[in-house]
């Protein structure tokens, strides 16, 4: 049997296996196609050249974008790795070599990563077209525009996926070659680690974590003043939050739980043993993903809150400032309708 | 130490340590094991749990290091290899059963068994031949297009000793490999490990909490506390001789039936 034979077998089965995986993959490719298209459409280009605010905060975004793709792929390629280290051991054992085997991986990988770039194009293209009305509609521009299929953002989305792709291919690169055969064959066995006794290192990383999440919000009240360097100040406060809030989840929250059980001298009872114990077990290991979802959530929860306190409060402005105007609005040149505020 | 008279040593262990250390403290599990083992012997390792068994199987067998002494395989030394040449003495050489059979889902029966030689140059009618010769010998011809995850415990474990053998290497390294097997699936396994033994010379090392398993070798070394402790020879005796023999020495070992 070849090499490819056995690839297509393992995709086909991993495919199966690791849908979950393959479908995360896949929207996270659409999303990134839908921002891509809205960024380079005509409309949309026209008005962020004429505000430096809307211009500097599609950037970030899609900086933001970028970033939360890479934490995302490279946390599921290393569960993907670990749920088959027995597989690779195996391969291992028979002899062959390490090279053989992250080659066998890199091509099954890229195999899984070109498959859901397609497809993920494809949805994306289907929902482009929705998703660009509705922003369109949110923003109330009314405005024409053609197909929403642009080449740039295919381009866009296809360098930063294959860039993924690459990143992804050099960790499972470094996880084959650094694991030896006795780890592969107990990777599913093995146990969270238990963490030892906090020392200062621990105290002193706790506190920053906390540190950079206020100093974040500080910063970011700061924000207005210093419009002329948004974009830096920006990066700035969603750097310094997001590190922070791993951070609190990696170290400063068990590091908490450490101080309260020593402070119960061993007797922790019934609800404590059950609950205290356990978290600090597992936290450590579940920092990463603990990270992404209060991440993902914030930033929905202040977007959503964002663009309707805009909405709500644009209303009450026009209101306030102009009572007295009569504005009128001609559509094809007729006059539609005209009305007292 | 290879002469006409004696049989020729495959495996050649000198001063065996393994030392597993954490920032306080170092732990030895093996304190300087010498062992030689022959061509077509087939050998059993026991101890009470934590005497090293595993552990010395794994540095015998290329998959763990050991701290310090020299491990001969076929008069290579594979301490002093890296990883590259390590695998290809395990291409040729070596074979592997394990207690939880690692077989690959993906694969069926026959695949699986015939993964180790695909990977050499061969024709698809000598390996048809090799497959028929071990399958019969094992009892899973039949099974041949099934997958992993609809045959039994014994008949996958019999293919993973199929998989083990089916490329003629010299050792076969077992690790309980009727750890998770029923007495019936596992005296049938053992029965045709001691006969493919006999009839391939290959040779077998075996480690085994199970005084029964270990009475189909021609010879059992005991461990305790990382030494060898003693051995034990079957020489002509039957198998339940060497069986009661077995359990005296455990006996006088202590906690031998835990693992």
């Amino acid at each position: 049997m070849s090499i490819q034979k056995l690839v297509i077998r393992s995709v086909r089965k991993n495919i199966k296996m690791y849908y979950l995986y393959f479908f995360a993959m896949i929207s996270c490719i659409s999303f990134y196609f839908i921002f891509s298209t809205l960024q380079h459409d005509e409309t949309v280009v026209m008005m962020a050249n004429a505000s430096v605010n809307f211009s500097a905060a599609f950037q970030v975004a899609g900086l933001l974008l970028i970033f939360i793709s890479v934490v995302f792929s490279s946390y599921a390629t290393s569960i993907f790795i670990r749920r088959r280290s027995q597989e690779i051991g195996l391969y291992q054992l028979i002899g062959l070599s390490k090279g053989w085997v992250s080659r066998l991986l890199i091509f099954e990988h890229i195999i899984l990563g070109i498959g859901a770039l397609v497809i993920g194009l494809i949805v994306g293209m289907l929902f482009s077209r929705v998703f660009l009305l509705l922003f369109m509609n949110l923003i109330g521009v009314d405005g024409m525009f053609g197909l929403p299929f642009s080449s740039q953002a295919v381009i866009q989305t296809m360098v930063v996926f294959i860039g993924l792709i690459l990143i992804t291919s050099v960790q499972i690169i470094l996880i084959v070659y650094r694991s030896t055969l006795l780890q592969l064959f107990h990777a599913t066995k093995r146990a969270d680690r238990i963490n030892k006794r906090p020392n200062m290192l621990s105290a002193i990383l706790a506190l920053t974590g906390i540190g950079l999440i206020v100093f974040g919000y500080f910063i970011s009240t700061l924000m207005i003043e210093h419009a002329d360097s948004l974009l830096f100040l920006m990066l700035l406060v969603l750097s310094s939050t997001i590190f922070g809030t791993y951070l609190i989840f990696h170290t400063t929250i068990s590091w908490m739980l450490y101080l309260f059980r020593r402070k119960q001298r061993g007797n922790l009872g019934l609800y404590h043993s059950l609950s205290v114990a356990s978290l600090m077990h597992r936290l450590k290991g579940h920092a990463n993903s603990l990270t992404l979802i209060t991440v993902l959530s914030a930033m929905t929860i202040t977007m959503i809150s964002l663009s309707y306190s805009l909405y709500y409060s644009t209303e009450n402005d026009v209101r306030l400032r102009c009572p007295l105007i009569l504005p009128w609005k001609i559509c094809h040149k007729k006059l539609v309708r005209f009305q007292i505020v | 130490m290879t002469n006409e008279s004696t049989p020729r040593s495959v495996l050649i262990a000198e001063g065996i340590r393994k030392t597993y250390s954490s920032h306080q403290n170092a732990q030895n599990v093996l304190n300087g094991i010498d062992l030689r083992v022959t061509e077509g012997e087939f050998i059993g390792i026991m101890g009470p749990s934590g005497s090293g068994k595993t552990t010395l199987l794994n540095t015998l067998a290329t998959i763990d290091r050991a701290t310090d002494g020299k491990v001969f395989i076929n008069d290579y030394e594979i301490t002093a290899m890296k990883d590259r040449k390590l695998s290809n003495i395990r291409r040729e050489h070596l074979g592997f059963i394990f207690q939880d059979y690692n077989l690959l889902d993906t694969l069926t029966v026959k695949e699986n068994i015939l993964l180790p030689i695909s990977l050499t140059p061969i024709t698809n009618s000598q390996a048809e031949r090799a497959f028929h010769d071990i399958a019969t010998m094992l009892e899973i011809e039949e099974l041949a297009n099934k997958y992993p995850s609809e045959i039994s415990g014994g008949q996958k474990q019999r293919t993973s000793a199929a998989r083990a053998l089916i490329h003629s290497p010299s050792i076969v390294f077992a690790d309980e490999p009727t750890g998770a097997l029923d007495s019936k699936a596992a005296s049938n396994l053992l029965d045709n490990l001691y006969e493919i033994n006999q009839l391939r010379k290959v040779t077998i090392v075996m480690v085994s909490h199970d005084p029964l398993a270990s009475s189909y070798c021609s010879r059992v070394v005991f461990l305790h506390d990382g030494h060898v402790y003693s051995e034990l020879y079957r020489g002509d005796k039957t198998r339940d001789a060497f069986f009661k023999d077995i359990l005296d020495m455990q006996a006088v070992l202590g906690g031998g039936h835990v693992r």
